[in-house]
């Protein structure tokens, strides 16, 4: 998975492209997003997704979307599998 | 018409510094390397050239997530080139450039080029194998592995489009002189120019238009050891693998793909078949087992080996 940091904000999206459901998106280590920041790129053919949204704007897999990974956030960032049931602990943005 | 193959692929990308880290990372040579952009060469000539994607220097973007901007063919000579300019006259524009090349679109929008090739022999050897049954490739005492061997880029293989007709798109390159060695139903043609036998510098996949593009280049590598040697050493730099390595069935040839910042994917592969006039096109499915005759995943060195987990290992074992 990856978590990007946008605008003050924390996202998480599962590292899988929907243009062939599960291929990691990246190029290198790390190397999620276009130049300027403002986009997350997949690597395999250039599409382009929205950070906030995860929504895909450019690219093979056009109006598909990343997978999100749910992300709460107390002193510390836990990534909460899925099914798994919220506890009063638990806080989030 | 005696087309050789691809010269050059041209790209206008995002980001100029990771793609020109990319492709020295990937083993090609950095030429005449400014903050707006460089020719990155294997060892014969062929090559890269990545520029800005706001350079106004490039051709158009395709309105696509694809960076490539142009496609430039090597000929035999400058005969050729007016062979292919008069030909294509016929029924499109065709820009003549100061020094001798040309530059057209193809049916689907490509911006080709064509040009005496710039492509320098090679004088290198193959990858030596001994085999029981077969004289030995390599003289006693001489060592097949050196792990500080250099494995480099020889010389641009491949390139493969996502194309909206491929049928169209096919008979254009027919017009060229551009043969169909086999074809995968479901994707497209392989194409081989009449200036080479390799089984393929061109392959055409059948995709919806928005997806019109660049799938992934190539460069052809001394061996499959080369393909592991080079493909391993780009893992370890922290680049992303796709796919690979393995060996495609059609064109034989073995291959690496890793995701990259060029908006396609990049290859290495070796060892691809040669084919003449006599050779009769296969027509397969397209699906997983007639893409590949094996397929493997690199990981981390590991050898066997050390007493099991516990003091009482050492005694248990024989």
């Amino acid at each position: 998975m990856l978590v990007v940091r946008h605008q003050g904000e924390l996202y998480g999206w599962r590292d899988a492209c929907p243009h062939y459901g599960d291929t990691p998106l990246a190029w290198r280590k790390d190397a999620y997003l276009s130049g300027d920041r403002t986009r997350i790129v997949c690597a395999a053919h250039g599409a382009q997704f929205d950070i906030a949204s995860g929504l895909c704007m450019l690219g093979p897999c056009l109006g598909q979307g990343l997978q999100p990974v749910a992300l709460h956030i107390d002193e510390h960032i836990n990534i909460r599998r899925q099914g798994e049931e919220e506890t009063p602990h638990d806080q989030h943005r | 018409m005696n087309i050789i193959g691809p010269d050059t692929l041209v790209f206008g990308v995002d980001d100029v510094a990771a793609c020109a880290r990319y492709l020295e990372d990937y083993g090609l040579k950095p030429i005449d390397a400014s903050a707006s952009g460089a020719r990155f060469e294997a060892l014969d000539g062929t090559g890269i050239v990545i520029a800005h994607k706001d350079d106004a220097s490039l051709p158009p973007n395709m309105g696509t997530a694809s960076m490539l901007r142009k496609t430039v063919y090597g000929v035999a000579d400058q005969a050729t080139v007016e062979q292919i300019a008069q030909e294509l006259e016929k029924d499109r524009p065709v820009k003549r450039l100061p020094d001798g090349a040309i530059e057209a679109q193809d049916d689907m929008g490509f911006v080709l080029g064509f040009q005496v090739s710039v492509r320098r022999p090679l004088d290198l050897p193959a990858e030596a194998i001994n085999a029981p049954g077969a004289p030995p490739q390599r003289a006693p005492n001489v060592v097949a592995v050196n792990e500080d061997a250099v494995a480099l880029p020889r010389s641009l293989s491949h390139v493969v489009y996502f194309v909206p007709d491929a049928a169209r798109a096919e008979a254009f390159y027919a017009r060229l002189g551009f043969v169909c060695t086999d074809r995968l139903l479901g994707a497209g043609p392989f194409l081989r120019p009449a200036g080479t036998p390799d089984h393929h510098t061109l392959f055409l996949i059948q995709t919806p238009p928005f997806m019109k593009g660049c799938e992934h280049f190539t460069f052809h590598m001394g061996g499959p050891t080369e393909v592991m040697l080079a493909g391993t050493r780009f893992v370890n730099k922290g680049y992303q693998s796709f796919w690979g390595p393995g060996r495609h069935k059609m064109g034989s040839n073995w291959f690496w793909y890793f995701n990259s910042p060029l908006g396609c994917h990049v290859e290495y592969d070796a060892d691809m078949d040669l084919h003449d006039e006599a050779w009769i096109a296969r027509e397969v499915g397209m699906c997983a087992d007639a893409s590949q005759l094996f397929l493997f995943q690199q990981r981390d060195k590991w050898a066997p080996g050390g007493p099991p987990p516990g003091a009482a290992g050492a005694g248990e074992r024989h």
